[in-house]
């Protein structure tokens, strides 16, 4: 199997950095944006398995930056880590199609398991994608 | 003004505090998480570090050394975060008074950074050297008048833009000047807000002298001398503030 591609994005430089640390040292291959512009940019240049990204955030906020993640990646497994989610933000990201809501401070190995299962449900949808196609695609008899 | 007209003005009042106090305390709060979250990864990145220097490899004693100072940063911040935080709180239940103006307007910054930081703009405090500038006011109300102040120009504010509060010696009293250099958002919740921060600084005794329609500055006087506090609709009404244009 291979490694586990994961992008962080917070604009607490220090929690995404130790983050980082603590995730690679566990084996994932991980790449961190400071900001949602940032982070977006990156996504778009790098297939990633899934996203971690903060909810409040100068410039483009937590919302903003899932919408467009998505936007160019439908599949894209975003996961919103957050200090200050309410009830009705999580709802918001739900319905915008973020595939996790997870609540800081978030212990390692429960962080770790809900990326592979991201990672899991993207491969999935992407095999499903992928049938979808070849089914439109595939002469009629 | 009858009775009920005041006791209305009175109720409205309150709730733009309550408003206020609870903005300060939910912003402080994020601040505070931010502050563990970090701490909890330092904790936990500690946690991973030990059994390597336990089993003696390079670095990993020197590491745990320098985990340990940035835990303390961070308990720092919060420390310093809560002290700020109970000065805030208990100035809700400070009459109006004798107050040394620096510590209210530096207070009244501090509160206000995050919203700042959020909205890319930084905030700076400029405060004089020497001589403590004593002003007679209700403490609560002249940091909510900073605070709104700063609010009101940050809606205005060009990104990456710096908004400047100062405070300078007058022969009347101390004068609380917040700068953006950008105008103030021209449109009528801006200019409401702005006739509400007015109404806010007279009430407690306090004058408007300058308004960011073009410049992107507010300057309001605080007074030494006591002054009875009056409602929006007296005599002081006027005497600068909004004039419901931009």
């Amino acid at each position: 199997m291979s490694t586990d591609r994961v992008l962080l994005i917070d604009d607490e430089v220090e929690f995404v950095e130790i983050l980082a640390e603590r995730l690679r040292a566990r084996g994932l291959e991980v790449d961190v944006a400071y900001s949602g512009v940032d982070g977006v940019n990156k996504s778009q240049a790098t297939k990633f398995d899934a996203v971690v990204l903060d909810l409040a955030m100068p410039g483009m906020d937590g919302i903003a930056a899932l919408k467009a993640l998505l936007a160019g990646t439908p599949d894209l497994q975003v996961m919103l880590l957050t200090g200050q989610a309410t009830i009705k933000t999580a709802m918001d990201a739900t319905r915008l199609g973020a595939a996790d809501i997870l609540e800081k401070p978030m212990d390692i190995p429960t962080l770790i398991e809900k990326i592979r299962d991201a990672r899991a449900r993207h491969a999935a949808r992407a095999a499903e994608r992928v049938r979808r196609q070849q089914t439109q695609e595939a002469p009629k008899p | 003004m009858s009775v009920a007209a005041d006791t209305l003005n009175e109720n409205r009042m309150r709730e733009r505090e309550l408003r206020y106090f609870g903005r300060v305390l939910a912003g402080q709060c994020h601040e505070l998480v931010n502050a563990l979250n970090i701490a909890h990864e330092l904790c936990g990145l500690h946690e991973d570090t030990l059994p390597r220097a336990l089993e003696g490899q390079v670095g990993a004693v020197e590491k745990l050394g320098s985990l340990a100072r940035r835990m303390q940063i961070q308990i720092a911040r919060c420390h310093a975060i809560l002290r700020v935080l109970s000065r805030f709180a208990h100035s809700v239940d400070e009459p109006e008074g004798t107050y040394d103006a620096r510590e209210i307007v530096e207070r009244a910054v501090f509160l206000a950074a995050r919203q700042a930081r959020l909205r890319q703009t930084e905030l700076q405090v400029v405060l004089p050297q020497g001589g403590v500038p004593l002003v007679d006011y209700n403490p609560f109300r002249l940091q909510q008048a900073i605070h709104e102040g700063i609010e009101l120009l940050l809606e205005g504010v060009a990104q990456g833009r710096r908004i400047t509060a100062s405070l300078t010696p007058d022969p009347l009293g101390a004068e609380v000047k917040l700068e953006s250099g950008d105008p103030l958002l021209c449109n009528e919740a801006a200019v409401g807000r702005l006739a509400e921060l007015t109404a806010l600084v007279q009430a407690a005794g306090g004058e408007v002298r300058e308004t960011p329609e073009d410049g992107g500055r507010l300057v309001f006087l605080i007074p030494y001398g006591r002054r009875d506090a009056t409602s929006p609709d007296s005599d002081t009404v006027g005497r600068g503030g909004a004039t419901g244009g931009c």
